[in-house]
Formats: structure tokens, sequence, C-alpha cells
């Protein structure tokens, strides 16, 4: 389990770094491109709108998986107490995250609908970086649940 | 209006209840869907996540998040501390002065103030301990200067207020500059009267010499800024653009010029700033719904006509808005408070004559300042840490600092000229 946790956080890490990494590469070729050459890249913002959804959405099961997303801490809790209520928090997620992924494959069959010209394909793919993300929250809120950090 | 109501109540709740902001603003949004299920279906509800994060305009938070982070990691933290103290640290009190001179310097290139509180505080707090400093009074000036980091540009906080009302980030960016200047001003004022009347400690001065080194050491992190400005003012790029130039401008510099990081460190801080960043973004995504159901359940009219009855003077609505911040920047991350509040008392407070740049620069004001309030003010609880202190002794100790602070925001309510004036010099 420990080394489940470990790739996960590691794949996650390394998806999210990729995915800024494009993005920061992608905008500053766009003004090379639009300074340089007066041209553009077609596809750009569509890729870019793609790579944001996996920076945010791939973000979500790593943060939670290091208890790490913002939150409000009014009062403290007892350690023992603390541990319960995080293990409560990740039968939740799981709960939310099932509710969440069927609600977002109904909507990717609605965008299959959707034409992206510039990716030759339909918008269901928009929804892919949300499915993954909330497919992967789901598995690190188990993670969490059976093997706590510790 | 009721639907509203009941919505936002089970966010509050459930953000009490330290269900993380982004689940307890999106289950609030299920549990409307569950309740007025034919208003919101399910499969809507997941559109309107992803409708939330449906605008190319906020990968502008991850750039600048990067571009603060990679500067970080580059060695820029020990040369602007270097700068700081060869300006101030002659002056009785001089190491906390520094500490406020270096969060006014690091708030140009970072734009986030857990950031400044990070790099500052591990410096400076044990440089002040080894100089008699209180511990607690250490970690309380990193934690009120630290907050200038949301105010001058480049400011994430600005940038999120800008993607969510109708203010230009350029207009904003600009008019956060006094205030943010301010901010130092009066920061280093109540530093200045603090140390006389508890006698603290004076360095010899080194000497222009020293100030003319650490100038030239910091020269290329200092221009950051200045290049981010420029690029706007002169409509070079969009900020997007300008954040990831910026981003790529910092990597040059730290793997070219300072030599200080190696590529495996700057990726390592590269990753960092990417989660930091995602922590932000799914809040945003996950307001989406939430943003959707104030429209459709027409909030902004219901309010605007509630303020058009009222008829209040702009100032006098202001004051109140900033008054409301203050209150609620106790309890809420000025995140949760930019993404959740500002779009529902924006168009409202613009329909009744207030400018909305200059209600940005108050509400990032007055969310900074909830930044350093008890029970949860991030920073306190951070410098708290870092210096090793009851996080009451830091409280006691950031007092008069907050007191500046809401003076300051007072006086920019009262006074637009000190937010929109450089504005108005510039011609935008």
């Amino acid at each position: 389990m420990a080394r489940l946790r470990g790739g996960l956080a590691l794949a996650l890490r390394g998806a999210i770094l990729a995915a800024l990494t494009a993005l920061i590469a992608l905008e500053a070729a766009q003004v090379v491109l639009r300074y340089g050459l007066s041209t553009g890249v077609p596809w750009g913002r569509d890729v870019g709108g793609l790579l944001l959804f996996a920076l945010a959405w791939l973000g979500l099961p790593l943060l939670w998986l290091e208890r790490a997303h913002l939150s409000l801490a009014l009062f403290a809790l007892p350690p023992g107490a603390a541990r319960a209520w995080d293990r409560a928090l990740d039968a939740l997620a799981i709960l939310a995250g099932g509710a969440l992924l069927v609600f977002l494959l109904q909507a990717a069959a609605a965008f299959r609908f959707i034409d992206m010209a510039a990716l030759g394909t339909d918008a269901s793919i928009r929804t892919w970086p949300l499915i993954a993300g909330t497919a992967l929250w789901i598995v690190a809120a188990a993670l969490n649940l059976l093997a706590p950090r510790r | 209006m009721i639907e509203v109501g009941a919505t936002v109540a089970v966010m509050l709740a459930l953000m009490a209840l330290r269900v993380p902001v982004f689940l307890a603003v999106g289950g609030a949004a299920g549990a409307f869907a569950l309740i007025w299920s034919p208003i919101l279906r399910g499969d809507v509800l997941a559109q309107t996540f992803l409708r939330g994060l449906d605008n190319q305009a906020f990968a502008a938070i991850p750039y600048f998040f990067a571009a603060g982070a990679i500067m970080n990691a580059g060695g820029m933290s020990a040369r602007l501390l270097e700068l700081a103290r060869a300006l101030v640290a002659h002056v009785r009190g001089g190491l906390a002065h520094a500490n406020v001179t270096a969060s006014v310097i690091f708030a140009g290139i970072s734009g986030s103030a857990v950031a400044d509180a990070a790099a500052v505080g591990s410096v400076m707090i044990p440089a002040m301990e080894r100089d008699g400093y209180p511990p607690a009074y250490a970690a309380a000036v990193t934690a009120a200067s630290a907050t200038i980091g949301l105010m001058i540009p480049p400011s994430i906080p600005m940038v999120i207020f800008a993607l969510f009302t109708p203010a230009d980030v350029t207009d904003l960016f600009v008019a956060g500059i006094v205030p943010g200047l301010l901010m130092g001003a009066v920061l280093l004022a109540a530093s200045v009267v603090l140390a006389r009347r508890r006698g603290y400690v004076a360095h010899a001065w080194q000497g222009w010499g020293r100030v003319g080194r650490a100038l030239r050491a910091s020269a290329l992190a200092l221009l950051m800024p200045v290049l981010v400005i420029a690029g706007l003012l002169g409509g070079v790029a969009t900020v997007n653009e300008i954040g990831a130039l910026a981003a790529l401008y910092a990597a040059v510099v730290t793997l070219v010029v300072y030599r200080e990081v190696t590529v495996r460190g700057l990726l390592s801080a590269l990753a960092d700033s990417a989660a930091d960043a995602a922590k932000i973004l799914i809040v945003i995504a996950a307001s989406g719904a939430f943003v959707w159901i104030a429209a459709r359940v027409g909030l902004a009219l219901e309010m605007a006509e509630a303020v058009t009855a009222a008829a209040l003077p702009p100032a006098l609505l202001l004051g109140i808005i900033a008054a409301a911040l203050l209150l609620l920047g106790t309890v809420l991350e000025p995140v949760t408070l930019l993404i959740v509040v500002a779009p529902v008392i924006a168009p409202v407070a613009v329909l009744a004559g207030v400018d909305v740049v200059q209600l940005g620069v108050v509400f990032v004001l007055a969310s900074a300042i909830g930044l350093v309030t008890p029970p949860v003010g991030v920073l306190l609880f951070m410098t708290a840490a870092q210096a090793g202190v009851p996080l009451l002794a830091v409280v006691r100790e950031v007092a008069p600092f907050l007191a500046v602070l809401v003076a300051l925001l007072a006086g920019i309510v009262a006074w637009p000229d000190l937010t929109l004036g450089l504005g108005r010099l510039l011609g935008l």
C-alpha cells in the first residue's frame, strides 16, 4: 500500500509538472510565433484548456493524498479525533467522487455531439482530465482510508 | 433567494467542519442539486465544474506561482534579503525594518503571501532572534509584512479578482502599487515606533558600497516586476503570456546567471508551484457550480434591487463591504473570499457607483489582513511554527501591525485617489 501511495503521488506530481511546463512552453511559443513569424498555433487555445484542466484535476488526487487542500482549521482536534475525522472525509470523498464520476460520464456523452475542429475530435475530450482526476481522487481517498499516511 | 441562502449555509457549515474548501463548495452545490433537482441536474452540475475553469485566463495563476517559486529556489531570497539589510539594518530595530523591506521587494516577484513568509521568515526570524528580538515579535513582523505580497504586482489575488469581475488586470496591478508601498510604509512606521519603545539594536552602517553591491546582485530579480508591468502597460502581451514569460525569465536567470539551483531543484520548485496552483484552480472549478446557481436564481439582480432601494453613497457602501470582508476574512482564505464573494458583490457594487478597481484593491487588502487575524490567520500559524512560539504570543505581537493595516484600509476606502491616482497619471 505504501508503495502504491508513493507511486501514485510521484506519477501525479510528474503529471502536473508536465502540464505546467507544457502550458508555459505553449504560451511562450504563441508570443514568439506572433512576433517572429506573424502566425499562431491554431490548436493552442484548445490544448491549453486541456492542460489547465489536467493541472487542476490531476492536482486534486495528489493534494488529497497529501491532505494539502485549502481548508479552514477553526478549532484544534485531539490527534485521535483528527485522524477519525480525516477518515470520515475520505469516505465522503469516495461517495462524492463516485457520484461526480457518473455525472461526468453523462456530461461526456452529451459533449460527443459537439465538434472540436482544431483538434479533429469531439468535445468529450475536455471531460477526460476531469474523469481521470475524479477516478484517481477516489483511489487516493481509498488509499488514505485503508492505509493512512504515518 | 432561499435556495442560495441554504446553499451558502451548507457551504459555510462544511467549511467550518474542516471539509476542504473545494469539496465544501462543490458539496453545497451537490446538496442544491439533490433538493432542487429540476433546476440543477447531476450532469449539468458536472458541466458547471468544467465551465468553472473554462477560461484560458486562469492559466495566469500557475504562471505567476511558477515564476515566484523558481526565483525563490534559485538564490533570489538571499540576494534580496542582503539588499534589504544593506538599506535599513543600521536604523534602530533594523532587522525588523529589513524584514518589512524584504517583503516589499519580494512582493514584486512572488505574488503570494505564503511564499513570501516562507522565504523571508526562514532567514529573518532566526537572524532576529540572534539579535535579541523576542521570537514572537519576529514571527509577527514576518506575518504582517508578508501580506504585502498580495498587493504589489504581480498579485495572484488580483488576477483572480479580475477573472471573476469586470475589472481589468492591468488596471488592478497598477492600482495595487501605491497601496502596496503604503502597506510597507505603515508597517515600517509601526516597526520604528516599537523599536524605539523597546530599545531594539541597530547595526553599523556599512556604506553605500554595500548597497550598490546588493543592488547589482539582485538587479535581475528586481527587473521582473518592472518587465511585468511594462509588458502589460505596453500591450505587448496578454496577462497569461506575460506570466509565462516571467516564469521563463525566472528560469533563465536562476539557471544561467545565478547558478545556485540544479535543473532537478528547479523542477522540484516548479512541481511545488503546480500543486499550489492546483489548490486554487480546483476551488475555482468547484465554484463554477455556485456561480451557476447564483446566476440561475438571479441573486445579483435581487441584491442590486436591494442596494438601489437603500440608495447608499458609494463610499459608504464600500466601507460596509470592507467591514464585511474584514469579518469574513477572519475565517475565510483570500482565495475563497475572492472566488465565492467577489462575483456576487462586484456587479452590485459597480451598479451602486463603486469603482471596480478600487473595489478590487479593497477586496485584496481586506483578505490580506485576514491572513493575520485569528482564528484562521494562515500566516500567523506559519510564522509561529517557524519561530517555535505559541500562536497567542504572535497574535499579541501582531496587533499593532494589524491596527495600522486596518487604518490603511479605511484610508483606501475614503480616498479613491490612493488606488486610482497612479492609473490616471498613466492614462489608464
